[in-house]
């Protein structure tokens, strides 16, 4: 046969036994470092497939720092060097071994080789290949779970802004609503009771939600819903010394 | 040929990971040598999967490649926009948590002492007496927020301080506000920071980043 026409044994049998072999054994990989590693943050002293995952770790990272006043970690040299070698294992050394030790093989079968030359060629072949397909196996689903996994997620964290501004809001309302109650009459105030407190337009309707202000002698009681999650709420009271209790949530805030 | 390309390879994708120099995110580097790399394995397998190799192994392994370079880069971006997303989220939470710790503490102080202003028997104190006996000694520019303990980063100055009037700056000392270039109390900038005026009338509140 002439080696530069199309062959149509490109996918022998030979050829596809190695190839389930090569993804077997990437799979015992994959999950054999889940089970070593699982216990362990993702970070650049450990080989791992996927550089990037570390790179968000630190970003995260950095953010927990800032949240707590510290100034962010900036990335040693070293781990740098890490995650540049974890870029060259996967992009670079297991593609190319995988690719032309594949083309080698070929060649050899055409020039009909000696098995040796064949054997060296089969074992790059194995070793490039379990480097690739540790990356690429775990990729496509977690790829697929991603977009649905963010989506929840920012949802979530737009559930629970919601009901921190909300809160916010009714800590604005019980502030009126004390302060009403510490001022006399003279000046409109409700000389130690809550009763006939009512709150401006502005304190009762603002972007995050709708109060309701039922205002006793002792106590004033306000019930809030969310604007943008309708079925959403929360209900509270003020106490004589202007203190927020009995909260409870309703809906989506639970 | 093999060792020329693993050489090729690893010489492009280094460069292209220091090109960004060494900066606080180590994101830069990586997308750097992530488009290298790309460009790396395009040409890889152009080369790698000339004739000998028939038409149907040529189409199966230029799908496969962009099935799994897709995935990779998809989940790549994913992590990249998602941990900045949360990164940023986590500030505006600090943000939120601190402006709310400013509403819970400094109003109640100042209502404190606009009840006993109210309720004061026989001879009139004025307001900044009547702050000044909860907080002897206060003078303009002091800071009279108690620390709850060593990561409280809350600080609350006297503004203003006069018979009819008491003003309290509350200002955070890391959480970022509204806007960077904001001119804080204490000479910082960029910080969270709320200001509340006590008359007599009561409490009035302006969230000033």
């Amino acid at each position: 046969m002439n080696p530069k026409t199309d062959s149509p044994r490109e996918f022998s049998s030979e050829y596809l036994q190695l190839l389930v072999a090569i993804t077997g054994a990437t799979l015992l990989l994959v999950f054999g470092f889940e089970r070593l590693f699982s216990h362990q943050r993702f970070s650049p002293d450990v080989f791992i497939p996927f550089p990037w995952i570390v790179a968000a770790g630190q970003t995260i990272d950095d953010g927990l720092e800032m949240f707590t006043g510290k100034l962010p970690n900036i990335m040693s040299m070293s781990h740098r060097l890490a995650l540049l070698a974890d870029m060259l294992v996967v992009f670079v050394l297991g593609p190319t071994l995988l690719l032309m030790s594949w083309r080698k093989m070929r060649l050899v079968k055409e020039e009909q080789a000696t098995s040796p030359v064949r054997g060296l060629w089969t074992l790059l072949f194995v070793v490039g290949g379990v480097i690739s397909f540790s990356a690429v196996i775990p990729a496509i689903p977690i790829a697929i779970t991603q977009r649905s996994v963010a989506t929840s997620l920012f949802h979530a964290q737009a559930v629970q802004t919601n009901k921190d501004y909300m809160i916010n809001d009714l800590n604005f309302i019980a502030l009126y609503a004390h302060q009403y109650r510490i001022l006399p009459k003279s000046y409109g105030g409700g000389e130690g009771s809550f009763a006939g407190f009512t709150p401006t337009r502005g304190l009762v309707s603002t972007e995050n939600g709708d109060y309701i202000v039922s205002p006793s002698a002792n106590q004033c009681l306000i019930k809030a819903t969310s604007k943008l999650y309708p079925s959403a709420g929360i209900s509270v009271l003020v106490n004589e010394a202007g203190q927020l209790r009995d909260w409870s949530y309703i809906g989506p805030f639970e | 040929m093999v060792f020329l390309w693993l050489i090729c390879g690893f010489v492009l994708v280094s460069v292209a990971f220091f090109i960004p120099g060494n900066q606080a995110e180590v994101w830069p580097n990586l997308n750097s040598a992530g488009i290298a790399a790309l460009l790396y394995l395009l040409a890889l397998v152009a080369y790698t999967m000339r004739k000998p190799f028939g038409r149907k192994a040529q189409i199966a392994v230029w799908a496969v490649t962009f099935v799994t370079l897709g995935a990779l880069g998809m989940h790549w971006t994913g992590m990249d926009s998602m941990s900045h997303w949360q990164h940023e989220k986590l500030l505006s939470i600090r943000a939120v948590i601190g402006r709310g710790i400013i509403q819970a503490e400094v109003p109640y102080q100042l209502l404190t002492v606009l009840d006993s202003f109210h309720h004061q028997k026989g001879k009139k104190a004025t307001l900044q007496q009547v702050f000044l006996s909860k907080n002897p000694g206060a003078k303009v520019g002091d800071n009279v927020h108690k620390p709850n303990d060593e990561r409280d980063s809350l600080r609350v100055f006297i503004s203003s301080l006069s018979d009819t009037m008491i003003a309290l700056t509350a200002q955070e000392m890391f959480v970022k506000g509204r806007d960077p270039s904001f001119k804080n109390f204490n000479g910082r900038t960029g910080m969270v920071q709320e200001r509340f005026t006590l008359t007599a009338k009561g409490v009035r509140r302006e969230s000033e980043n």
